[in-house]
């Protein structure tokens, strides 16, 4: 993935539409409910039914595209998941494996590309995290490009005297590694220093004052709204998981192979 | 009107806890007894921690309301002053902190970073390492939510910032999007919000190009006047700067040697004996008045120093000791084309931008030449697309008669070395040595030559006591070496420089000269890129001027550097040499030609002094 494409993805737009306007807590419950759902259920059709059940909010957030995008980039990992289970259990296994992990990437995409990580942030220290610790997330979202771009540099800079990124054998390889991520640690540690400094000087963190912000977070209707929804899923999921709810045998369908 | 003391500083020490550990010496047993050291201190100890000391018994009152400079090389202890004003000493930076420093009459030990912050606002010198959230609003709104303040307050003030700066438009950005320059009042805005009594700038305009940085200091200024906030500020680029300032503090090693009015520091002598690149209008009067033809009081201003020249100038001998004129014969034409060619080459980066754009250039070997340019107009492009790192989306780019891309690259590398602006971004050895032959093995010498060219490049830059050293410990002026050693041990024919002054002092500089003058005396063929016009004026005989991927102009570093119609329309000011010599070709009108050539053709301000020598 090269840069520009890192940055247009975490210029998240605030007004575009439904999906990002939701309040960073109600996708914190979708993530919680879904990941949950996601790891305790071990049937193929309920995790196929979990899957077009996200394809509304792909389309409402319009995701499609960029989640189509990265299963591309990973069909090679897609392709080995399957083949080693299949050949180590069995087909089925494999397919829902597979598509547990495409669930997953799915639901952690809605919530870390539609949501501002300012306000990730803020949702957090809401929750009761305090700020000075939930702040560390969307400082590290924020450095990202920085630190990628740091690495372009570094590697110019080693090419230009010689440096090889191409060697043979694994030892030279892990020596390899040391000209670029020396310079890159020692420039980390450095510019910790300096966003700290900075951070200091703009009374960050400062006790017995209670932070306002800019733009607070709200929980509105539509939020409310989607919990219910999310708290239902949940709850008839686990009814369904602990076979308290009595639910049709063709549920359980696997393929034989 | 009777203005308060601001800044007090009594009998200020200190020294970093690192440092400390360096030496050996138990940090623990300071702890707690921050104010009365001396009494603890045992006689031998004292001597070490002495020469430990970054600040030395520093004694300092800043009135309100004024526009300061801090002056002094690297090393001298800037940074550190200014970190003491806000509480960064001893709060957040540990060490032995000895002495009083009192701002707006609260003692900076008592209080926090941040109450003191709200009367002291620093910048520091990457203003990307300021800005730590998701866009430009939030940012500057950041010091303000941390205090708790109303929200409809903050969104207010955050409208009028944006007013007072001019930067509405960027209201939206990820600070990542925007230039250099923007970054730098982006920053400044995030901290004017908190509306400090006095403003600290560590260097805010290194790696800017010159009309940015100038349009910064004139910001500074305008605040200075129309707010009446104080301004202190630690800058390299006097020549810009000076104008400006209402009084200066000099510092070295650790003391500050002086602290007055900018006309009175001028007036004395101490200044010249500092390693200081003072304006050369300045050190132009203060020869004038040394060799006894003005007898007048030096001054920084510009106008005034005009006036003075149409006076003096035509009232005196010009020109009895005649220098040698040394014209530029460019060859071309030869029969096979030895140097760099480039053919209709554009660079277009994945993310659309074009970078170059259809460019056609020859730089024959041996030449030295300059190119500069405002930021983002391609520079750096360039000289990665010469040695490799990059390769033309179109057309060629022929080294030696052979196109980049059919060179190994490996071999092109070594043909031409690039030498990069930040040299932390490449040293990674345990020592200086192990620097240098990490550079030298991947170039399969026979064990002979590796020691030999290795010893050469220790030779020639004088390495011989950093050897041994960890190129962290390094100061910023001997990574710099060490990193130009990197290259040059390699024997390149090709020699880039991107940005090599930044954030070097005057002695720094000269030595950057020095190496530069001995490898074109090898017949090596040099290409610098910079903001820094004097160097170029100084070190080229060829110009070329980028704008937005496209050459604007080229030709000889005289005719380019003097065409001031040319230089209006882009972000280049003048060299100052070629100022003053204007100014004293205006003092000369209706004299004889034969002087006007003469100083058409000096380049540095020693032989513009032969040349006033009567």
């Amino acid at each position: 993935m090269n840069l520009a494409n890192i940055i247009s993805q975490l210029n998240i737009d605030n007004n575009s539409n439904f999906v990002y306007k939701l309040d960073p807590r109600t996708k914190f419950l979708f993530t919680f409910v879904y990941t949950v759902l996601l790891m305790i259920m071990k049937e193929l059709l309920i995790q196929i039914f979990i899957l077009i059940s996200l394809i509304p909010i792909l389309i409402a957030g319009k995701l499609v595209k960029s989640i189509l995008k990265s299963i591309y980039a990973m069909s090679f990992i897609f392709f080995f998941i399957i083949l080693l289970n299949t050949l180590v259990i069995s087909f089925n296994f494999a397919l829902i494996i597979c598509i547990r992990f495409l669930n997953i990437i799915i639901v952690f995409s809605i919530l870390f590309r539609t949501t501002n990580p300012d306000d990730l942030t803020q949702a957090l220290a809401k929750m009761g995290i305090p700020f000075s610790l939930s702040f560390g997330i969307s400082l590290a979202f924020r450095f990202v490009p920085t630190l990628a771009k740091e690495v372009e540099f570094i590697l110019e800079s080693q090419k230009s005297r010689g440096y090889d990124i191409k060697v043979k054998g694994l030892i030279s390889q892990i020596k390899n590694i040391f000209p670029i991520i020396i310079p890159l640690i020692f420039n980390a540690y450095q510019r910790a220093y300096y966003v700290a400094e900075s951070l200091e000087t703009r009374s960050f963190g400062v006790k017995n004052i209670k932070r306002t912000y800019l733009y607070p977070i709200k929980m509105k209707n539509w939020d409310y709204f989607m919990v219910v929804i999310y708290l239902l899923i949940f709850i008839s999921g686990l009814l369904i998981h602990f076979q308290i709810l009595e639910s049709p045998t063709w549920l359980y369908y696997q393929i034989p192979f | 009107m009777n203005i308060p003391i601001l800044i007090k500083v009594e009998n200020l020490s200190f020294i970093y806890e690192s440092e400390l550990k360096n030496a050996k010496i138990d940090p623990s047993i300071f702890e707690n007894r921050k104010k009365n050291l001396n009494q603890i201190i045992l006689e031998e100890q004292k001597s070490i921690l002495d020469k430990l000391k970054v600040l030395k018994n520093i004694n300092l009152q800043i009135y309100g309301r004024k526009f300061i400079a801090i002056l002094g090389s690297t090393g001298s202890g800037k940074s550190t002053l200014v970190r003491t004003f806000n509480g960064l000493i001893p709060h957040f930076y540990n060490g032995i902190f000895y002495g009083i420093v009192n701002v707006h009459e609260k003692d900076t030990i008592e209080e926090s970073v941040s109450e003191l912050s709200l009367n002291v606002g620093l910048v520091f010198q990457n203003p990307e390492n300021q800005l730590v959230m998701m866009n430009v609003e939030r940012e500057i709104a950041f010091g303000l939510e941390n205090r708790g303040t109303d929200r409809e307050i903050i969104k207010q003030k955050v409208k009028d910032i944006l007013n007072l700066l001019n930067i509405e438009h960027l209201k939206n950005k990820h600070p990542y999007e925007l230039s250099g320059g923007e970054q730098q009042k982006v920053a400044i805005a995030s901290i004017l919000i908190i509306e400090p009594k006095v403003i600290i700038l560590d260097e805010p305009t290194a790696g800017l190009d010159q009309k940015s940085a100038l349009k910064i200091i004139e910001f500074l200024k305008k605040l200075n006047k129309e707010l009446g906030i104080t301004v202190i500020i630690i800058e390299h680029r006097l020549g810009m700067l000076l104008p400006y300032c209402d009084e200066l503090i000099l510092m070295k090693d650790g003391e500050i040697l002086d602290y007055d009015s900018v006309e009175k520091i001028l007036n004395k002598n101490l200044i010249y004996s500092l390693p200081i690149e003072l304006p050369y209008y300045i050190q132009f009067l203060k020869y004038l008045k040394d060799i006894g033809i003005y007898k007048g009081e030096i001054t920084s201003n510009f106008e005034i120093f005009k006036r003075i020249v149409y006076e003096i100038i035509p009232t005196i001998k010009i020109g009895e000791n005649k220098i040698k004129l040394k014209r530029n014969n460019f060859i071309e034409d030869k029969l096979k084309f030895e140097g760099i060619e480039l053919k209709n080459v554009s660079f277009c980066y994945p993310n659309g931008v074009m970078a170059i754009k259809n460019i056609s250039l020859k730089i024959s070997k041996g030449e030295c030449i300059g190119i500069i340019g405002k930021n983002g107009a391609g520079k750096s492009t360039l000289l990665k697309l010469l040695n490799g790192l990059l390769y033309p989306t179109e057309g060629t780019v022929l080294i030696d008669g052979i196109p980049t891309n059919k060179y190994k690259s490996s071999e092109l590398t070594q043909k031409v070395g690039l030498i990069f602006q930040n040299p932390e971004r490449q040293l990674f050895c345990n020592s200086v040595e192990e620097e240098i032959e990490f550079s030298l093995k991947n170039l399969r010498l026979s064990p002979q030559d590796f020691n030999k060219w290795k010893y050469e490049i220790i030779e020639q830059l004088n390495l011989k006591n950093l050897l041994k050293k960890s190129p962290f410990s390094l100061s910023g002026g001997e990574k710099k070496k060490v990193s130009l050693a990197t290259i040059l041990c390699r024997k390149p024919d090709y020699i880039l420089l991107d940005e090599p002054t930044v954030g070097q002092d005057k002695i720094e500089k000269e030595i950057l000269q020095n190496i530069i003058k001995e490898e074109k005396e090898r017949g090596k063929t040099i290409i610098i890129v910079s903001h820094d016009t004097d160097f170029i004026y100084s070190n080229t005989e060829k110009v070329i001027i980028l704008e937005d991927g496209e050459i604007l102009a080229q030709g000889s570093t005289e005719s380019v550097l003097k065409d001031f119609i040319l230089l209006d329309k882009t972000s280049i000011l003048p060299p100052q040499m070629v100022q003053l010599i204007e100014i004293m070709k205006e003092s000369l009108k209706g004299k004889s030609n034969d002087i006007l050539d003469q100083l058409s053709f000096i380049r540095d301000f020693n032989s513009l002094k032969n040349i006033l020598i009567q």
